[in-house]
């Protein structure tokens, strides 16, 4: 009865935590576009402190120009607070970009510091003669 | 990731030393994409080892033993079913809930929101890759549209031998892009299929790590039909029909701007030769 009582309490207790990202989901703004059908991006460590940051965008249809408009590294020595130590743009790293595809895939390298957390955000977009279509997106963090 | 029956699936895991078993239940707890199936049969093999383990002679010996010994006999003797079903109940809202909490932790930090919405608004936070269950006896890829042939070709040449490219698209559209991108983590085919203005996307990612695409939608609730095993989740996104599946490694996605019954019709056609 007592291990019943128990596993009643624990369930219970889930029941309320479950309730968290039920709240956190309805605060969500719908993200269509136009423009861009999805999108990918992740980091991928190549030595003891350096990372490629991964981007693709696939876009609907084939667009003038798509790919990424920045790619902000963000840094932090807890995980928790983050602050942006470099961005890279299109006009430092031109193959950020490509014109006349649905598609780009791409990787910019970064050296980060020993035990040090890292993100890239990453601000993705599409464009045609009709218009833009933009889509931020975060990679998961990545501690060197 | 599923492959083989539980019977087997079962057998590689009893393989496996309690230590890694320990560390591959983690893992799929972790995980948010985790499978719920793996989860269940590593937890009866390590509630098994530790029923079959034996206890070493000085403990038989000492009271507090026999009196705990004494306790789980009486329980076990009035209603072992019960206690089976709560700790199967237990653990699956054990693994519910650490795939909430994982989604929960990230969407605390206000910069992961949005990334997250998606995830907690759609059907991909809880996409479980999933083999066909219902086998095909002879696939054979048949098409009018000598785009689609061009297309799958390309998939074969990726080492994808189920079927998931469908043989039909309605009327009018002609290929008029096919590319493969080669990343660290993946290779994507990307097809681009055009009637006047309209298009049709049709892309087949093959992923070496756990990773899925991000789809954009909108507010409309998603979908699933379910054909020949296999889930179809579609979405809209404004105009858009987004229809995304996957089967193992391989996430596979159509967007079309089209009747709700083309797009059904689509999906069919991936198993199935159109009748002329």
């Amino acid at each position: 009865m007592k291990r019943l009582l128990r596993y009643m309490s624990f369930i219970i207790a889930l029941s309320l935590l479950l309730a968290v990202p039920a709240l956190a989901a309805e605060n969500v703004t719908p993200r269509a576009s136009d423009y861009i059908m999805s999108t990918c991006v992740y980091l991928d460590q190549t030595s003891g402190t350096q990372f490629d940051v991964w981007h693709e965008v696939i876009a609907l249809g084939i667009m003038d120009e798509l790919g990424a408009y920045r790619i902000r590294i963000q840094e932090s020595t807890n995980g928790t607070d983050w602050t942006t130590v470099y961005t890279f743009t299109p006009e430092d790293e031109p193959s950020m970009v490509e014109e006349d595809s649905p598609v780009h895939v791409g990787y910019v390298t970064y050296t980060g510091v020993k035990g040090r957390y890292y993100r890239a955000k990453i601000t993705m977009f599409a464009e045609n003669s009709k218009g833009r279509g933009e889509v931020v997106t975060y990679t998961e963090t990545l501690r060197l | 990731m599923r492959s083989g029956s539980m019977a087997d699936r079962r057998g590689e895991l009893e393989q496996l030393s309690t230590q890694l078993l320990d560390q591959r239940l983690q893992e799929q707890l972790q995980n948010a994409g985790g499978d719920p199936d793996e989860v269940n049969l590593i937890l009866d093999i390590l509630k098994k080892r530790e029923q079959d383990m034996p206890v070493p002679l000085s403990l038989r010996e000492i009271p507090a033993w026999e009196r705990y010994q004494a306790r789980t006999k009486s329980r076990a003797g009035t209603s072992p079913g019960r206690r089976k079903w709560i700790l199967r109940a237990a653990s699956i809202v054990l693994v519910v809930f650490v795939l909430f909490a994982s989604v929960s932790n990230q969407a605390a930090a206000e910069p992961f929101w949005q990334r997250i919405a998606r995830w907690t608004d759609s059907v991909f936070a809880f996409f479980s890759p999933d083999a066909p269950t219902q086998p095909i006896e002879k696939y054979e890829f048949q098409t009018e549209n000598p785009g689609l042939r061009q297309v799958y070709d390309e998939i074969t040449g990726l080492g994808v031998t189920e079927p998931v490219v469908p043989m039909w698209l309605p009327d009018g559209y002609t290929l008029s892009y096919c590319r493969k991108t080669i990343a660290a983590k993946k290779t994507t085919v990307v097809s681009v299929f055009q009637n006047g203005g309209k298009v049709i996307n049709y892309n087949v990612a093959v992923y070496s790590e756990e990773l899925s695409n991000q789809y954009q939608k909108d507010e409309t609730e998603a979908k699933v039909f379910e054909h020949y095993g296999t889930e179809y989740h579609i979405v809209q996104n404004n105009t858009m029909w987004v229809v995304v599946w996957t089967i193992r490694n391989i996430e596979c996605s159509i967007s079309v701007d089209c009747q709700e019954d083309e797009v059904y019709r689509m999906i069919r056609s991936i198993y199935e030769k159109e009748e002329a």
